[in-house]
């Protein structure tokens, strides 16, 4: 029986393949276009910074390398430990797809109150907050595109699934700075 | 207990903004661009004599902690390690300038710098006194936080 | 009326068997012991998944299209239904 589905939080029962595949590289652009804009840097899974210090490519190869890596790392666990026979563009589309929540920091920016404050302001921890929120969201939608792509369940998905996001937070954090 | 809930935050908002009285940013209309150019000839002057292999020589534009600190061997060692990261001084550009204290004494004037080796700018932070003294300089990886 | 092929014992929860047949015709009865079919063995709905999908010729992309279902979503349905089949007695508890 299929999951129980929303849009919200696992939309994947419906949508996957080419039909998250495009969806979801749209949403990267306009997050990458809007974190250019607005200084707001994804550097790695779990952290954000607040700058306007460098050109659109790196913006760019930020929002790329932050789901290349999760979607390499998961489509490998899923051809190793599952028993379907899955799909890359499953598995890349719907972890693609996943990312849309992180439009909401880099929109709230672009309000002339958010974009220079102080390290100790609410503007600084409203926008953590937000943030806060928009990886909770993420992180669910994340695990709902994994168990479907990939048709792991119980400890194989739960274990697989926290490997994938440290070895790709570890890869993500190495690459970036390397091309800091 | 909303009351309750509704008055912790109500305070926590208000402490958050008493932090920052100290501090307040200028709008484009009200920084004095005369202060800002000396800000900016004097942070370009310093950076690209530093990049020329000499040192800056202070006049009476900078206050007595300023420069003797900065002397010749400590302005080598600085620009030594700034090349070391991030490659030579290119050019700044201004972005933008704060007040601090009470009376708005000091001018945090924030400039933006490109060197050879980072992909990002840098800040260079300059800091005017009331007298258009330099009474502070920086160069750290710039944020939009202050 | 739609009846339900009862599959499970109601006292011990075990697959049931097929003791007898009737033919409506003739009236005549077959008294034996028979194993249901494998296919008839899995719930409704997997049994309808399974008409579903020979009627899409065996395409997953055709069924995902008709049931407005992703594709991995139809596949990991007919992933638990060949499990199922495989491991029959998985599914007695």
């Amino acid at each position: 029986m299929p999951m129980k589905s929303s849009l919200l939080y696992n939309p994947f029962n419906q949508i996957a393949g080419f039909s998250s595949f495009i969806p979801g590289l749209i949403g990267l652009l306009v997050i990458t276009w809007l974190a250019f804009i607005t200084g707001t840097h994804y550097n790695g899974l779990s952290h954000i910074a607040f700058a306007r210090d460098s050109e659109y490519w790196f913006f760019l190869t930020e929002s790329l390398s932050n789901w290349f890596f999760i979607a390499v790392f998961m489509f490998l666990s899923g051809l190793s430990l599952s028993k379907s026979r899955i799909r890359a563009i499953d598995v890349w589309g719907t972890t693609l797809l996943s990312r849309l929540p992180f439009v909401i920091t880099p929109m709230i920016r672009t309000l002339p109150v958010f974009q220079s404050f102080l390290i100790q302001s609410w503007q600084r921890y409203f926008l953590h907050g937000v943030y806060l929120a928009s990886l909770i969201w993420f992180l669910i939608l994340l695990f709902h595109a994994f168990k479907i792509s990939c048709n792991l369940k119980n400890d194989k998905l739960v274990a697989s699934f926290i490997i994938s996001m440290v070895l790709a937070e570890i890869c993500t954090t190495i690459f970036l700075k390397s091309i800091i | 207990m909303k009351p309750g809930i509704l008055i912790f935050f109500a305070f926590l908002f208000i402490h958050l903004n008493s932090c920052s009285q100290d501090l307040k940013k200028l709008n484009t209309s009200d920084v004095d661009k005369s202060k800002v150019k000396i800000a900016q000839d004097f942070a370009s002057s310093f950076l690209s004599k530093a990049k020329n292999g000499g040192t800056y020589q202070f006049q009476n534009e900078a206050i007595a902690i300023v420069k003797n600190s900065l002397t010749g061997e400590t302005q080598k060692l600085l620009y030594e390690q700034l090349k070391s990261q991030f490659g030579d001084f290119q050019s700044l550009e201004y972005a933008e300038s704060w007040v601090q204290g009470a009376g708005q004494e000091n001018l945090i004037v924030r400039l933006k710098g490109d060197f050879t080796k980072s992909n990002k700018k840098l800040e260079i932070r300059v800091v005017l006194d009331k007298s258009n003294k330099i009474a502070g300089f920086w160069v750290k990886p710039w944020s939009d936080m202050l | 009326m739609n009846k339900k092929l009862p599959l499970i014992c109601p006292s011990c929860e075990h697959h049931l068997q097929v003791k007898q047949l009737y033919c409506e015709n003739c009236q005549t009865e077959v008294t034996g012991l028979y194993s249901l079919p494998v296919i008839a063995q899995l719930p409704a709905e997997d049994q309808k998944f399974i008409l579903d999908f020979v009627k899409a010729s065996g395409s997953l992309k055709n069924m995902a299209q008709n049931m407005k279902l992703s594709y991995p979503t139809v596949r990991n349905r007919l992933d638990e239904i060949i499990s199922k089949i495989d491991n029959p007695d998985a599914d007695e508890k």
